[in-house]
């Protein structure tokens, strides 16, 4: 199974960008400027505003890095990044992953067992449960007769669950079925991609509009505490900016008028990838693309 | 030997076995039902405290033999001043640190491990539903016990240098945050050990940069270990080969337990009776405070793992030799999850 699990890879190039260490000193993630900037597609927006990038895409960065990292991927993170106002995903190396290879790709395949064995089966027993329990979470946010405070205080596990929502699909669904469909485990890939379309229903359909009404719910009480004109502008506020105006009631206009016009003075659509070429055989990016292309 | 006995935390209960001329027998059986994921003993007041998740701290002031809880809460870890043992700490989930100036009879939250900034608690969070950190380890150094260490799973190492008023992240240089165990090295107060789901690390400096220690590790699951202080202090550490959910191969954990006699520069794996590779994990080991030769671990079965109708069950080895060689001294009902040995 080694042999399938590895043969994409060239196990004997010499990876220098893994982290920024030398032998004997500590560790540190790679910086941007290192890294090879790729535009997801699929469902995250290709222009989002600073609240869409603060929550829905770094909830989705958090939960598909953990759920990756779990499964033993050799990678660090996926890194989210704005390019002049477009959306761009990395995949960070991991100096762990890469210094047995090997072993990490085998760990990657045993820790996967308990879905790739049955990605329905866990489906059923327990994930689809958990992803639709969040979907009710993101429905009850902010009741209408919440004080500010306590808004604020619920905004913060917001982006958590929407974070656990991706990370429990990713982790038993998305990632399992790329696996199988590498023949990397024992189960059926094609039962495992009809489970994607569930996983799938559950986040986009059910759970993107749910994020949006919750945060529309937070628009509307900033305008009517004067933080912002007008319920949209919520939109253009980072989340710890949210949080803030929540807390504090502070006037968040001035941030939204220079906003609005940066967001007047957008340019021409960049590149497709950015940053060093990276060979189609990085570590950091097996089956990633897949990944992303099934949860997206 | 005489009054020695081998505490052992299980899923269902803590056994207690005595020595009868170098035979161990099961004494009693005490806390049943109950996990105890940490056995804490205290020679000086001859207390021992049991860390039950989800229930909180229980401690015996007899040998064991009649338990109080003296804390009610989600409780994964425990740790006693060196200087004051009348000083207590627990490590709960959610992330949190309550401590006992009494002996455990009255606990107070340490706050200020909640000012953390938002970007360092971001960090908390565990891979199982429902996704909450908790504080798996605590070391108060033995030095200077205004400086405390938690190893949080998953979260990173903080310290404080102050008794808790103050807190600062030092996870620098540490890759995957799952940290299992922080230990600071009696005989040197700036080195500092941590085992984690990945990695084993140390550095020089009081946690402020972690560095890779790993010669002679052939396993990425770092556990628990026990620190035997001296010029070049050894180490016994318990690790498998990847994380618990791994362990469905039909090779289960290929547990091994290690040894460092240079202050975790280098590590050797010990045999003399020990399988090479152990289907169950080793989850636990302990030193003996009264021999400084003896070891005890303790095997689990990961319950999860097990297939449908099957026992799960643990079991001890002792080593009274510094881990040159092992027998196993009884085979448990339940996985062990802690060990200590006691008068």
């Amino acid at each position: 199974m080694r042999d399938a699990v590895t043969h994409s890879l060239d196990l004997h190039r010499v990876l220098t960008v893994a982290g920024s260490s030398a032998p004997g000193a500590p560790w540190a993630p790679p910086r941007d400027d290192a890294l090879t900037w790729f535009k997801p597609g699929g469902s995250l927006p290709s222009a989002p505003t600073p609240l869409e990038f603060t929550f829905a895409v770094e909830a989705f960065a958090f939960g598909v890095s953990r759920a990756l990292e779990s499964l033993y991927f050799p990678l660090y993170e996926v890194r989210a990044r704005l390019l002049d106002g477009e959306l761009y995903l990395a995949s960070v190396p991991s100096a762990m992953a890469e210094r047995d290879l090997p072993a990490q790709l085998s760990r990657m395949r045993d820790s996967a067992l308990r879905f790739t064995r049955s990605v329905r089966g866990s489906w059923e027993r327990l994930i689809k449960r958990e992803v639709a329990e969040y979907n009710d979470r993101l429905a009850q946010f902010a009741p209408a007769d919440a004080g500010d405070r306590e808004v604020a205080a619920a905004i913060l596990p917001l982006r958590r669950t929407r974070a656990n929502q991706w990370f429990a699909a990713t982790r038993a669904v998305f990632a399992p079925t790329v696996m199988l469909q590498a023949g990397l485990g024992p189960g059926d890939a094609g039962e495992a991609r009809a489970v994607c379309i569930e996983a799938r229903a559950l986040i986009h359909d059910r759970g993107t509009p749910l994020v949006r009404a919750a945060l529309e719910r937070v628009g509307a009480r900033l305008a009517r505490a004067g933080c912002i004109d007008r319920p949209e502008d919520v939109d253009l506020l980072e989340y710890p900016e949210v949080m803030s105006a929540l807390e504090t009631g502070a006037d968040a206009r001035p941030i939204v008028n220079q906003r609005k016009a940066a967001a007047s003075h957008a340019g021409a659509p960049g590149p497709d990838d950015l940053g060093p070429d990276l060979p189609p055989d990085a570590p950091r990016m097996y089956l990633l693309r897949d990944v992303l292309a099934l949860a997206l | 030997m005489g009054d020695h006995r081998i505490f052992v935390g299980t899923e269902a209960g803590v056994l207690v076995y005595a020595d009868e001329d170098e035979t161990w027998r099961l004494d009693r059986t005490t806390l049943e039902g109950k996990r105890a994921a940490a056995i804490l003993p205290e020679p000086r007041t001859h207390a021992i405290y049991a860390a039950v998740p989800g229930d909180g701290v229980y401690v015996a002031a007899d040998g064991g033999r009649e338990w109080d809880r003296c804390f009610a809460g989600d409780v994964r870890s425990l740790a006693i001043d060196p200087h004051d043992p009348a000083v207590v700490y627990a490590g709960t989930e959610p992330i949190g640190l309550f401590r006992s100036t009494d002996v455990g009879d009255h606990w107070s939250e340490v706050e200020a491990l909640q000012n953390l900034p938002p970007r360092v608690r971001e960090k908390w969070w565990f891979p199982v539903y429902p996704h909450e950190g908790h504080v798996l380890s605590i070391a108060v150094d033995h030095q200077d016990s205004r400086i405390v260490y938690l190893g949080l799973e998953h979260g990173g190492i903080v310290r404080t240098d102050d008794g808790g008023r103050t807190w600062e992240d030092i996870s620098d240089g540490i890759e995957y945050l799952d940290i299992h165990m922080v230990e600071s090295d009696p005989s040197r107060p700036n080195v500092v050990y941590a085992a984690t789901a990945r990695a084993f690390y140390r550095s020089e400096d009081f946690g402020r940069r972690w560095v890779l220690s790993e010669a002679g590790l052939d396993r990425d699951y770092m556990h628990d270990f026990v620190l035997r202080p001296g010029e070049r202090s050894t180490l016994f550490m318990t690790t498998a080969n990847g994380t618990p959910p791994a362990w469905l191969r039909p090779t289960k954990a290929e547990a091994a337990l290690f040894r460092s006699a240079d202050g975790g520069l280098s590590w050797r794996q010990l045999g003399g009776g020990l399988p090479s590779s152990m289907e169950r994990m080793v989850w636990a080991v302990a030193g003996d405070p009264t021999d400084d030769r003896a070891l005890v671990i303790g095997l689990g079965d990961y319950t999860p793992n097990m297939p449908p109708g099957s026992a799960p069950g643990g079991e001890v080895w002792r080593s009274p030799d510094s881990g040159d060689t092992w027998t196993r001294v009884c085979e448990t009902p339940s996985p062990i999850r802690s060990i200590c040995i006691a008068s």
